[in-house]
Order: C-alpha cells, then structure tokens, then sequence
C-alpha cells in the first residue's frame, strides 16, 4: 500500500467522490488492511471474511458520495461503520438461517487450497483464531470497538476517542475491561478445551450495536 | 498507578515494539492484547487484485451512469443492499441461500475474473487509437500512483513515454492521424509526470541518472517529432510544434492575426479593386514560410519577417465570421496557430497596382486604418 507522494487524503478524497477510479483504488489499497483485519476479528472463516470484505468495499464504491468524512480518522470511521454493519448482517443470515446447526465441514477446520506452510499448522492457527473471534463476540460492542481498534488495527488511544466519539477515560475504562474479559473468556476455553459452536453476538451486545448501550 | 492508565502505558508500549514495566496482574491482559495484534492477517493477493479491478470497474460503471451492476456480480443480494446504515430484511441474505448459491457464485466469480484479466490482459497491448488504449492508460495511471517512490514513479513514466514514442513513430509512418496524436498526447503527459516524478528526487546519485535519461529521452524524442512532421497534415504539425515546445525546442508562435479587407482603385481600369490580407504577428517565423487558413497555406506571402507575414487573398475569399484558423508554417514543418483574429477594413492608395487573381509578388502600398474599420471576433 503506497500512498502517491505529495497528495493530500482530502484530495484524494474528494476525487473518491467524484468516482476517479484511480483515486478510489488508493483508497481501496490504504483500508483494505485495516478493513479486512477489522471483519477477520468478527468473522472467523478467511473466506467469509473476504466476502464480507468485498461487500463493503463495493459498499464504499456505491455510497462514497455520501460519507460526510473529511480526514484520514473520520474516513476510517465511516468505512468501518460500513465493515461492521455488514458483518452485523451476515451475522443476522446466519442466526436466521442456521440458528445453531453448527456443522463443522461448513467451518474454516479445514485449510484452504493454496495455503503456504504446514497444514497442521494452518488448522491451529486457525482455531486458535477462532477462539480469539468466538471471544471477543461475548463483549459488549464499545469493549470490542475499542479492542478491535486499538490492538488490531493499531490506532492509538487519542485516534480510539475520536474514532469512537468518547472521550480518553472512558475508552482507557473500556479497553482495560475487554482485555481482562477477554483474558477471563480464553482462560476458561483452554480450561474446556475450546469453543465448539461459532459465537455470534449476544443479545444484549447485538441490542448496544443499535445505539441502545455504551456500557464501559 | 491507576490500573487503567498504567494498561494504557504498557500497551503503548507494547505496541510500539518496546516494553515498559508494569504490574504482574496486568500480564495476562497484555498477552491477550499480543495474540489480538498477531492474528488476523491478510486476504489472499489474489483476492486482492480480484475485488481492486471490481472496485474499479464499479467506479467506471458508476462514473458512466450506469446502475444495477450488482445483478451481475458473484454476492448479488447482499450487494445490492449495500446501504451501510440501513438494509430492507427482504434483501438479507440467508446461510442456505448463500450455501446453495456458494457453485453459482463460484463460477460467476471465475467468468468474472477471466473477462476482467482477459481486458486487462488485451488493453496491456493495446496501442493509441484502439477501443481498449483508454484502459491501458488506465492501468498505467493506477501503477504509477502505486509507485513505492519518486524514482520507481519517474522510471515508470519514461518508459510509458518511450512506448508512446514507439506508437507515434509506427502511426507517423501508417498516416494514422488519429493514433498519432493519442500516442503525442500521451507522450507529452509522460514526459512533463516524468519530470514532475524525478523533480521530487532528493539531489543525488538517483537524481542525476534521471535527468540524464530525461535529457536522451527528449533530444531523442525532439529528433523523432521533428521527422515526422513533414508526413502530417498542418493542425496535426501545430499539435507536434506544441510538444516540441515542451521539450525546449525553439517553435513558431503566433500572437496575433488579422485579416484586413483593402479597398484600391485602378488607375488603368478606373475600377476599385478588393483583396484580403492576412497579418499574422508573433515570433520564430523563417523565410519561406506560409500563412495557413483552416489548415492549408493561403493567398500569396507578401513578406516574411521572424515577427511578421503577410498573405494576399483574392477578394472572392471570405474570413468574415467565426470559425477560421489562422496560423504560421515554417519550411521546416512547425507550425502555430493565433487563438483569434480581427478583421478590418482599410482604403489603399489609389496608386497602387494589384492583381488579386495573379500569383505574383506585388508591391503593395502600406495599409491605412479607415474611420470604419472593426474588430471581428472569429475564434478556432
């Protein structure tokens, strides 16, 4: 990802907007890691998550002119905006459809084709992933807000607050809280030998994603 | 230390690759903060460059007006509800849909990227004045900005100028008009992104072989246009004379141009006579050189200095109105062109003697501005 020296984001931007496709393609190479990263932490399947990832990008392309972001930080704010109300769908798909008929060859227990290295490593890594996801789905949503971006995505704290519109106490509160529930969750995995079920989001967390709670 | 701030420390830390001290109770959090940092990963590059050239192809598809390009591609129904904030339940995907639509989608999703690769694959060949050169450009646009730095970015852009070189030179030869000068066009933008490109590298080593290159290019490039001027027609030599300009050639250039109407009596017909002249002022005009009118020398020269020519047309030609081209062709091919012209009306002295039908060189006398002269506003 190469940002072209001497262009200002806003201009790219604004060029975004004006559907420049060079412009967009910056911005599709600037967020992509950062967008995949954010849905790869909520969706454990690679292949899934890269769907997921398709989704907002092309959401992105359609809703661009839109987006009231001015800068880099309100820019990533609105796009993973985007990434989590899509990943929020699939999540909605799948509790409808699947509820919790849980079968394991539809899972990522198997690696992909292609995939460099040895397969057995592959497999634990990718459970070891799942478990991580499967945990941080039990957070309320601010927790894994301020998670996802502060150890996933690497913002720091100042960037968190205005990411998220809090401010620096409040996201010091959530974030220390998540990383201890999240110590707690996985302790007790590896005590019970793992998750066996896909954890979607709870109830009450899924209710916070509807603006209903900011619980620290 | 508050635990929170003291977290906030170490993670700051931590993340930034160092460690700072901290209390033991805080370890296990800061171990869950390291496996979040390490895992998640990339997509696939093939995923990558698959969803880019879509993003991109969307964008066009959009930028040109046209909608419902979600009914073609491999996750219709959830991109179609691509509303970030809100989605219509009746567009939500499910799992069996999903599952049952995973083989569709497959394919969908390989046609797609055969036809994209195969496109991009052809429009890489694609030479000036054909239907896919535009997404060549294109894909050069899209690779020069993903250039790591100023150097790669302006080697990048000289060879995409040697190749329009190549494609000019081919399409010169051909009599292709219209390829030569999108090849010419695109030359130029190379050659000035080149040197925009390597005017942004730190003074040095890399530096001075880019202007090196920069300087062989153009004088190879100047010797290249100047050849083949004599095979195009004239507003195609004006469009070359313009680059060669850039390239620091010294070119013709026209500030001004009318065309005046003198009215003469003759002593040996007792009649008034009518003949136009066209004046065209500017610089770098050499001996023999021609007047143009929409594209073909015109009348007969009267006078060439290196600021001034002079043509004479038969009274039966008409410049009045908008819509002409006046310019300058020099013998050596260049040519320039004025961006208007005025046209005026002036009384001759009723000594003189002209022919307007003779092809002959006559003395004329000097032009006076009448009372009645006028400003035309013909532009080109």
């Amino acid at each position: 990802m190469t940002w072209p020296p001497n262009q200002p984001f806003e201009r790219i931007l604004a060029q975004a907007r004006d559907l420049e496709p060079t412009a967009m393609s910056l911005l599709y190479s600037r967020f992509l890691p950062t967008v995949y990263r954010f849905i790869h932490a909520r969706v454990s399947d690679p292949h899934q998550a890269e769907d997921v990832t398709a989704e907002t990008f092309l959401a992105m392309v359609e809703h661009i002119s839109q987006a009231r972001a001015q800068d880099e930080l309100s820019f990533a704010a609105w796009i993973l905006g985007v990434a989590r109300n899509k990943v929020l769908m699939y999540y909605r798909s799948s509790r409808t459809h699947q509820a919790d008929s849980y079968e394991p060859a539809q899972m990522d227990h198997r690696p992909a084709e292609g995939d460099e290295g040895d397969p057995l490593a592959v497999l634990t890594a990718r459970e070891h992933w799942q478990e991580i996801v499967a945990a941080l789905n039990q957070l309320t949503d601010d927790q894994r807000t301020v998670v996802l971006y502060r150890c996933i995505l690497g913002y720091s704290s100042d960037d968190v607050a205005k990411l998220m519109g809090k401010n620096n106490g409040t996201v010091r509160a959530l974030q220390f809280r998540a990383l201890a529930s999240l110590a707690r969750i996985l302790e007790a995995t590896s005590v019970n030998g793992g998750f066996r079920k896909r954890q979607a989001p709870s109830a009450k967390e899924r209710g916070s994603q509807h603006g209903s709670s900011s619980r620290a | 230390m508050d635990p929170q701030a003291e977290l906030e420390q170490a993670l700051t830390s931590r993340l930034g690759g160092s460690t700072a001290p901290h209390s033991t109770e805080l370890e296990p959090l800061l171990q869950v903060a390291d496996r979040l940092r390490s895992g998640g990963g990339m997509p696939s590059p093939e995923f990558t460059a698959a969803l880019q050239a879509r993003v991109v192809a969307r964008t066009q598809q959009l930028a040109a007006g046209r909608q419902h390009l979600t009914e073609t591609q491999p996750l219709p129904a959830r991109l179609q509800a691509s509303d970030p904030a809100r989605l219509p339940d009746t567009t939500r995907p499910t799992p069996l849909r999903r599952l049952r639509s995973l083989p569709a989608a497959a394919v969908l999703a390989a046609t797609l990227l055969i036809v994209i690769g195969s496109t991009i694959a052809f429009a890489a060949g694609a030479a000036p004045g054909s239907s896919l050169y535009g997404l060549r450009r294109l894909e050069q646009g899209v690779r020069s900005q993903l250039s790591p730095d100023a150097v790669s970015k302006a080697r990048l852009h000289l060879s995409y100028a040697r190749d329009a070189l190549m494609s000019l030179n081919t399409a010169g030869v051909q009599g292709n008009d219209g390829a030569y000068r999108e090849a010419l066009n695109t030359l130029a933008s190379e050659t000035q992104a080149a040197q925009s490109a390597a005017a942004q590298v730190p003074a040095g080593a890399d530096r001075d072989a880019l202007s090196a290159d920069l300087t062989s290019f153009q004088t190879q490039a100047t010797a290249d246009l100047r050849a083949a001027l004599p095979r195009l027609s004239w507003p195609t030599r004006a469009t070359t004379t313009t680059v060669l300009g850039q390239m620091g050639a010294t070119i013709p250039q026209v500030s001004k141009a009318r065309v005046v109407t003198v009215h003469q009596s003759s002593s040996s017909h007792g009649t008034s006579l009518k003949v136009l002249r066209i004046v065209v002022d500017g610089s770098g005009f050499l001996p023999g050189a021609v007047i143009l009118l929409d594209g073909h020398p015109a009348g007969t020269m009267i006078s060439v200095t290196p600021f001034e020519a002079i043509a004479q047309l038969p009274s039966t030609d008409s410049i009045r109105g908008d819509g002409h081209s006046i310019g300058i062709g020099n013998p050596n091919g260049m040519a320039a062109y004025s961006t208007k012209y005025d046209t005026t009306d002036e009384q001759g002295d009723s000594g003189s003697s002209v022919d307007p039908n003779s092809d002959q060189e006559t003395p004329v006398a000097s032009p006076s501005p009448t009372p009645d002269a006028h400003s035309g506003g013909g532009h080109h």
